[in-house]
């Protein structure tokens, strides 16, 4: 079975800290990994491919060069990777983001029997290019997939919604995504990772794909902030007893409280 | 988004009608700027008790598309149905609910028109004839202001 598996480069967002003026990320200060969705697409196509045989191709779009994110998914079972690299995918959304990795696939990885992707990917969350390259490369698609089994001719999916769990089934070549309950991705030690970047990893850029920026804008972003968190900073001071009839008193006159 | 006379209404899309009059307030602050009617797309299956109600949360039409109930999540199906109605209308917006139905759905109308979407919004609003939304970025840490670039949306 080959594979095709779509990743992403990322901020880790759990490190981010706000501009103290400004509000804005500051993304610079953070080290960027693999959204985390991407890693449990990874280890589904890893144990697919352990099960079955064939070969997992990653994909990918990032404004900078991606090698030190692309090393630990080549260490988690990936056989190579193409990777999108141009300055013009800054800031593009889900709408660019699925035509740019259509076009890959179509150049680059045109036989394949599936491609999986995280159901978002934690920095902007839109759960929207599983579906959208799913169109663009006119297969099925199973969104927020918990368990994948393949079969002979096709693949079976439970996939897991707000008020239902359902069972469903579709032919191959199909496009999947999953979340986080689907498995828990292995650990890549070092030395794997070290070993795991001698594995080929094509670059090409939008031109080569016969793509230019313009066509690719869907959504402009106009600023991102932290929400600020304006605290009241008083101190109530004297006994417990005291301390606590004035912090209900005050909760009530703020009105966090009922009287 | 350019207004022509080729563009009209908005249409909003949910799988059940307590969804839908959840998202007749955003709706109605939409159409209220736009200009433009607003409608309700619900499909017989997945309302069963009728479509009445939606009119009370201000919906000026409500599409009733016949077809049987179904027991599992069928997205294709919901493709085409807002597909022939996007065609037919050719609306200056359409919602979705935020829920996965919602999302893969919205997705997959949007990629087949051509057109972005934004999903899980807080607000939206039309500014100097251009839709902007508020979503939730960086796991949930902050917020984005985003503007569509295309002259329609869903």
């Amino acid at each position: 079975m080959d594979i095709v598996v779509c990743v992403k480069k990322i901020p880790d967002v759990s490190q981010l800290t706000p501009h103290p003026e400004t509000g804005a990320p500051q993304l610079d200060l953070v080290p960027n990994q693999l959204s985390n969705f991407d890693e449990n697409a990874l280890e589904a196509a890893a144990r697919l491919k352990e099960a079955h045989g064939g070969k997992v191709t990653l994909v990918t779009a990032s404004p900078s060069d991606p090698k030190d994110v692309l090393s630990k998914a080549l260490a988690m079972g990936a056989d190579g990777a193409v990777a999108v690299v141009d300055e013009a995918v800054t800031g593009l959304d889900s709408f660019g983001l699925s035509i740019i990795l259509a076009e890959c696939i179509r150049w680059y990885v045109p036989k394949f029997d599936l491609v999986l992707c995280g159901e978002g990917s934690v920095d902007d969350y839109s759960c929207q290019v599983g579906p959208r390259l799913a169109e663009q490369l006119t297969i099925p698609c199973i969104t927020f997939v918990t368990e994948l089994v393949a079969l002979e001719a096709g693949l079976r999916a439970k996939r897991v919604l707000e008020r239902r769990a359902e069972q469903v089934s579709c032919q191959t070549p199909a496009l999947i995504t999953v979340g986080t309950e689907i498995n828990k991705p292995r650990h890549v030690s070092l030395l794997r990772i070290m070993a795991a970047s001698a594995r080929p990893i094509k670059t090409v850029r939008l031109s080569d794909l016969g793509l230019i920026r313009e066509a690719l804008t869907g959504l402009t972003t106009l600023k991102v902030s932290a929400p600020r968190n304006l605290r009241k900073r008083r101190v109530l001071q004297g006994s417990a007893e005291e301390v606590s009839r004035k912090l209900v008193t005050q909760l009530v006159e703020d009105g966090v409280i009922a009287n | 988004m350019s207004r022509d006379a080729e563009h009209s209404g908005v249409l909003v899309f949910a799988e059940s009608p307590e969804r839908l009059a959840r998202l007749a307030s955003t709706g109605r602050d939409l159409v209220r700027a736009l200009g433009a009617p607003l409608a309700a797309v619900v499909l017989d299956g997945d309302c069963p008790e009728g479509p009445a109600v939606l009119f009370d949360n201000g919906y000026e039409e409500v599409i009733r598309v016949h077809c049987e109930p179904r027991d599992s999540f069928a997205p294709e199906r919901y493709t085409h149905v807002l597909m022939a109605l996007a065609k037919e209308r050719a609306p200056l917006a359409m919602l979705f609910d935020a829920s996965k139905t919602g999302t893969e759905v919205c997705a997959r109308v949007s990629s087949k028109l051509g057109l972005p979407a934004a999903t899980g919004c807080r607000s939206v609003r039309v500014e100097d004839e251009t839709l902007v939304v508020e979503r939730l970025a960086y796991g949930g840490r902050f917020t984005a202001v985003q503007k569509f670039e295309k002259p329609r949306f869903s």
